[in-house]
């Protein structure tokens, strides 16, 4: 059988990207709704390396990607934790439905 | 036989990436929701692995073991209650059923411990004036303090005393009245004659705890002037620093008007409460000053908003900007550990003194508010599920159907260093790109972070006309005076 084919993988990747899709949507801590927004990232790197590994293990270029990718997201964290605490000086609140300024 | 090793490998990493995913939005301690994550992301590895992208597996475990601990060092600073023990002893004292499934509730706490370890707990308990002025014609002995010695309730048919005001003792009242008829009983509390009586007696003092209430939120008003705009726990923080006597009777005397209001409803303006602190009361909607968490309307509906307790419809689901009941606001740091006390304290002990189900009957949007606030979630949160739900069905069922081309080569086993080659050669300018962005990134956190530190010491030109707000709360909130 070959073990678990690339069918497998793809499934594992868009359940972790669902569960992400959950935490961001749902989560009211800003810092919650980024480790949301990780789990998504992981799970469309899962889907690349997958992809890699199943379609063309040959050409390295997709392990590229993928390393950008991690970059960017590490990036996208750090500067996201860093305008959340900007923002949490300011209102003195993690509570995204909080951040809004505009009138009710 | 490799194929079942590479079976039972990759089951186990997947559950461990699914479950760890899950994990983080399913607990209410931030501090276990990141270190969900971690987990979650060190099994992603082990698929790489499995995959055979050794150098990404390897690359992903150093960064995001790394990033998941800077973010749950996040989490510590800015959360009040990182750990969730707050929200522990919070639902506990609530006995939730129900939504609590998905708050991570626990079973309700046996209402049978001993109250008199519990009123040992407090320091500072009743006010001798109260006291007295409430003691029951039948009472043999009148306490001194609040402090009576330990009497176990189960077995010892209690006198009425009514010890009303201390938030352990609003529970030992119900037993001490229940055990006027029935002695020795310890059942469950149950709204009978005694308690009845206990009401009324409650309610000859609703007028001094909305005096003392008035005057609470006038101080509350008063804080807000002085410290100005700055993070509430700053205002909390003064408002504990205030000597007992102010806070302490209205803190104790609330709670019983609390109950009673919540059951007889005398007040005619809708009243806001905190649902950990039942003591705040103000007639306009706002914040706790204790804890700064939103108030929760006591009478009813509260006609913000049209959210639909537990049925996530739509239009009220994408109402984002009621206050909804039961936040817990972040703090600054070095007010934590006090706000933790002081909050553990509070509502641990039976501070509820109505039950989940009873607040539900009263108010369902608040309930229902509130319950998703302990779920450490918006209201929107079974719109989000539904809809995670119906996204996740929608991709898998599309992967399942594509017939995706496969082939069984095996990658040569010097990955690494082609991927190496690759990333000098071919893709140079990605590598460096990606590179210059890191650099960019921790640039400019560097710069924010420091843009606030020289914040204490102003500088000419532009930032000092535009940082002066910020500069001014700075230097009231550390008590240093503008350095000029």
């Amino acid at each position: 059988m070959g073990g678990p084919g690339l069918v497998a993988y793809l499934v594992v990747g868009a359940i972790l990207f669902a569960i992400g899709i959950f935490g961001a949507l749902s989560q009211r801590g800003a810092v919650m709704v980024l480790m949301g927004l990780e789990i998504i990232l992981n799970a469309a790197i899962l889907n690349l390396v997958a992809f890699w590994r199943f379609i063309n293990p040959g050409d390295y270029s997709p392990q590229v990607f993928v390393i950008v990718a991690m970059t960017i997201g590490a990036v996208e964290m750090a500067v996201g934790l860093g305008i959340i605490l900007m923002i949490y000086r300011k209102k003195g609140t993690q509570n995204i439905d909080k951040f809004s300024e505009m009138k009710e | 036989m490799v194929d079942l090793v590479q079976w039972s490998l990759f089951l186990l990493f997947s559950v461990l990436v699914l479950g760890g995913a899950l994990g983080v939005f399913l607990t209410m301690s931030m501090y276990r929701a990141g270190i969900s994550l971690m987990l979650s992301l060190v099994a992603m590895a082990g698929l790489f692995i499995l995959l055979e992208a050794d150098l990404l597996a390897v690359i992903q475990v150093m960064m995001n073991v790394g990033g998941m601990l800077v973010m749950t060092l996040f989490m510590v600073m800015l959360m009040m209650d990182p750990g969730g023990e707050m929200m522990w002893d919070m639902k506990r004292g609530m006995k939730m059923k129900g939504f609590a499934a998905l708050s991570m509730s626990m079973p309700p706490e046996p209402r049978l411990e001993t109250p008199g370890e519990k009123s040992k707990e407090k320091g500072r308990t009743l006010s001798p004036l109260l006291e007295h002025t409430h003691n029951q014609p039948e009472e043999t002995g009148t306490s001194t303090g609040t402090n009576e010695a330990a009497k176990p309730l189960v077995g010892q048919p209690q006198k009425g005393r009514i010890k009303l005001m201390t938030e352990s003792n609003t529970n030992e009242n119900r037993y001490h009245t229940h055990n006027q008829a029935q002695a020795g009983t310890a059942g469950p509390i149950n709204e009978g004659d005694p308690y009845r009586r206990v009401l009324e007696i409650q309610r000859s003092i609703g007028l001094m705890q909305q005096q003392l209430g008035l005057m609470e939120q006038q101080l509350v008003g008063l804080q807000e002037d002085l410290l100005g705009g700055w993070p509430k726990g700053q205002q909390s923080q003064a408002a504990e620093n205030i000597p007992g006597d102010v806070v302490s009777p209205s803190h104790q005397i609330g709670q019983s008007n609390q109950m009673q209001s919540n059951s007889e409803g005398n007040q005619a303006t809708t009243m806001y409460t905190c649902p950990m602190h039942p003591e705040v009361r103000q007639p306009k909607p706002g914040r706790c000053p204790k804890c700064g968490m939103d108030l929760v309307p006591e009478g009813g509906g509260d006609g913000e908003d049209g959210d639909r307790p537990g049925n996530g419809s739509g239009r009220g689901g994408l109402q984002t900007g009621s206050s909804s009941a039961g936040d817990m606001e972040g703090h600054s740091g070095h007010d934590q550990g006090r706000m933790a006390h002081t909050s553990t304290k509070g509502p641990s002990r039976g501070g509820e003194v109505e039950t989940a189900e009873q607040m539900q009957r009263r108010s369902p949007k608040a309930y229902y508010r509130m319950m998703a606030g302990m779920a450490m979630s918006t209201p929107q949160l079974p719109l989000a599920g539904i809809f995670s739900l119906v996204a996740g069905l929608l991709l898998v069922v599309r992967v399942l159907l594509v017939a995706w081309p496969a082939r069984v080569v095996a990658p040569d086993l010097d990955g690494p260093s082609r991927v190496g080659d690759l990333l000098l050669s071919d893709y140079m300018v990605a590598f460096e790109g990606a590179a210059f962005l890191i650099l960019a990134g921790i640039l400019g956190a560097v710069l924010l972070a420091r843009r606030e530190r020289t914040r204490t010491r102003p500088r000419k030109g532009a930032w000092s006309a535009a940082s002066t707000m910020e500069e001014g709360d700075q230097s009231r909130q550390t008590g240093t005076p503008g350095v000029r």
